[in-house]
């Protein structure tokens, strides 16, 4: 095997005739050399670093058939001795032979020097040496390491060896070419921390994330997405959110898509589990290159505490407002009183004393019966939610005015949905809601004077919406709810009872109904009908 | 002559107060406690004018209302109107045929009541 000796006095017969297919194989080469080294390293290193392999294995090409490296061909070795990268030619004992200019400034002079001397300042081959594989294989290849420059500073090469071979194809040397990265290794870092980062902000942010394409499909959602909703991705984001087969009426995604614009709104969503959640969403669009909206992004809050507790506030809000006017009412009560008993005193009229006295009693005993409803209505009474059939508190509310009913000519009927299920509820509460309900019913009719109206009823009725939940409903045919009065019923104080009324028992029936996740409504076509409807969901918070 | 005041209430305290207070202040005084009752006074007592409670149980005060100003007869009997629900006004400042009618709203005070009330029934 021929050795790579720089005194070997190269022959270059027949030079001129083979000049032009060196040409063209360079050509090739550096061709296959440019598209490979575009392909297979970052953009941004590409073009620096094909040009070193192109040039290198330029010189290579031009060095075939030739036995060793005396660059005698003089454009070609300016170019080795300028090329922005460092090249050396080592020998199969690891033995720089040559060097260009840049190598010889970063790393000293170091002709005959140890391969892994001068670039790492080793005192043995590193291993996985590519030099000695290069040798082994005649393959080009490239690599990453790590070396020292003459003035200690560590630096990131990429390196690629390919082999030098002689006139019989004989691997004589191979030619080292690396190319300083460690900036680029820096940016590289760089952008995996903040790839991390943004990693890490996507999965870990307390709130849900889901991207959606044009198809509403979900393509990506984060961590606590997937706590709440299970693994989603390929599912349209309404059967995820609500369980429906087609978009939302108000679909904040397709408003997004449509506009470019970012939209937001509270909404119920429902878990797998079917508890509702309340959210807060908003979704913004999210470009491609051409600045087309490619997707949309919808972050979600859970806002159901907050919700709750505006419900609190609101209903605390009520009950203040209801308070403040029944006591308004109380002081007219007493006022009078005092008016009465001291226009008694004056006319020295003991009826008229008597009756004033009795005006400030009834009062006064009014006062602590407000304050006992109104103690029970502020009160955070926890709720004990215990497995029980709706069928039977139903039936006990039955029982307790059926005496009464009977006693002031009211037929009372109990409707219950023969496949009404069982359910968690807090059973004195819904008792409670129950007994306002139709305690109002009861007086609506004993107070109902519509003419020509011989029949009053009430009816207790409890049903399974498998969409609402559970619904009880109290309808009667008495008075009504004069047109004037209408939705304010929960907002003002409203008594069909006079004197003896709180006003509270819409209040404590409606708290009734939300702690339970629910709502009260009612429609009265007055002096006709009128149904109070409590609906609660099955599944709740 | 004494002024004649009807007064249509369905709570016995406010009976028992207005009646008072009327009386103290030289009114001869009937009372009703609920709509039908206070139609068949107006026809028997003729009161000068009434006072009229808006939330009342068998007939409301609303409906009686419009009731006693369909009628030809009542159209100009003056009333004073009483509800503790400050919205009720509109109702009366909106409405073309409420006639020669006050709205007042509870609690009163008795001397500005008393004030109000003579001089919307002129005296």
């Amino acid at each position: 095997m021929a050795s790579f000796d720089g005194r070997i006095i190269l022959r270059y017969y027949n030079w001129a005739a083979s000049s032009f297919l060196r040409v063209i194989m360079g050509v090739i080469l550096m061709t296959a050399v440019l598209t490979a080294a575009y392909l297979l390293t970052p953009v941004y290193v590409a073009t620096p670093v094909s040009f070193a392999v192109l040039l290198a294995l330029g010189y290579s090409a031009y060095n075939i058939r030739r036995s060793g490296a005396a660059l005698d061909f003089p454009g070609i070795d300016r170019f080795f001795q300028q090329v922005p990268c460092y090249i050396t030619i080592q020998d199969r004992n690891l033995r720089i032979m040559r060097s260009n200019r840049e190598f010889r400034r970063a790393f000293g002079p170091s002709r005959g020097e140890l391969c892994y001397m001068a670039y790492k300042g080793r005192k043995d081959v590193c291993p996985d040496c590519p030099v000695l594989k290069t040798f082994e294989d005649g393959q080009t290849r490239t690599t990453e390491e790590t070396v020292v420059t003459k003035d200690g500073k560590t630096a990131n090469m990429i390196v690629y060896t390919t082999p030098v071979t002689n006139e019989e194809g004989a691997v004589v040397g191979v030619m080292e070419m690396s190319t300083d990265i460690t900036r680029i290794k820096e940016l590289q870092q760089q952008i995996e921390i903040s790839r991390k980062e943004y990693q890490n902000l996507f999965e870990r942010v307390p709130c849900f994330i889901s991207i959606i394409d044009r198809d509403y499909r979900i393509t990506r959602h984060n961590r606590l997405f997937e706590k709440e909703f299970g693994e989603c991705v390929g599912r349209r984001c309404y059967q995820v959110y609500h369980k429906r087969t087609s978009v939302c009426d108000t679909c904040e995604v397709r408003r997004t898509f449509l506009d470019g614009q970012i939209h937001g709104l509270e909404k119920t969503v429902v878990k797998p589990d079917g508890t509702p959640i309340d959210m807060m969403v908003y979704t913004s669009p999210i470009y491609d290159d051409d600045h087309n909206i490619q997707a949309v992004m919808e972050m979600a809050t859970d806002i159901t505490e907050t919700k709750k507790l505006q419900r609190e506030l609101t209903y605390m809000g009520r009950t203040i407002a209801a308070m403040a006017h029944r006591i308004k009412n109380i002081l007219m009560g007493l006022e009078g009183g005092i008016f009465v008993v001291n226009t008694g005193l004056e006319d020295k009229d003991d009826d008229l004393v008597k009756q004033g006295w009795e005006m400030i009693e009834r009062n006064v005993k009014l006062i602590s019966v407000i304050v006992r409803d109104l103690l029970y209505c502020s009160k955070e009474r926890e709720m004990l939610l215990v497995e029980v059939s709706p069928a039977e508190i139903v039936g006990a509310v039955y029982d307790l005015f059926s005496g009464r009913a009977r006693k002031e000519g009211v037929e009372l009927i109990k409707d219950i949905n023969e496949s009404l299920p069982a359910g968690r509820f807090d059973a004195e509460a819904l008792h409670s809601l129950l007994t306002n309900l139709t305690t109002n019913a009861l007086d609506a009719c004993i107070n109902d004077a519509t003419e020509g109206k011989d029949h009053h009823y009430i009816v207790i009725r409890a049903r399974y919406d498998s969409r609402s939940g559970y619904v009880f409903e109290v309808e009667d045919n008495g008075a009504g709810i004069p047109g004037a009065i209408g939705e304010s019923i929960f907002e003002d104080f409203f008594s069909t009872k006079g004197r003896e009324g709180t006003g509270l028992g819409l209040l404590v029936a409606q708290k009734v109904a939300e702690q339970h996740g629910g709502t009260i409504t009612f429609t009265s076509d007055e002096g006709q009908k009128t149904i109070f409807r409590a609906v609660v969901p099955a599944k709740r918070n | 002559m004494a002024r004649k005041v009807l007064i249509i209430d369905d709570e016995e305290d406010m009976l028992t107060y207005l009646n008072t207070l009327f009386k103290k202040a030289g009114y001869e005084t009937a009372t009703a406690s609920n709509g039908e009752d206070a139609l068949e006074k107006i026809e028997t007592l003729q009161p000068d004018f009434i006072t009229l409670d808006i939330l009342m149980p068998k007939k409301s005060g609303l409906n009686f209302f419009k009731a006693i100003r369909a009628d030809s007869r009542h159209k100009n009997l003056p009333v004073v109107v009483l509800s503790g629900i400050s919205g009720h006004q509109e109702f009366f400042d909106q409405s073309d045929d409420s006639g020669p009618s006050i709205f007042i709203e509870k609690p009163i005070e008795p001397k500005a009541f008393m004030k109000k009330v003579a001089d919307f029934i002129g005296e």
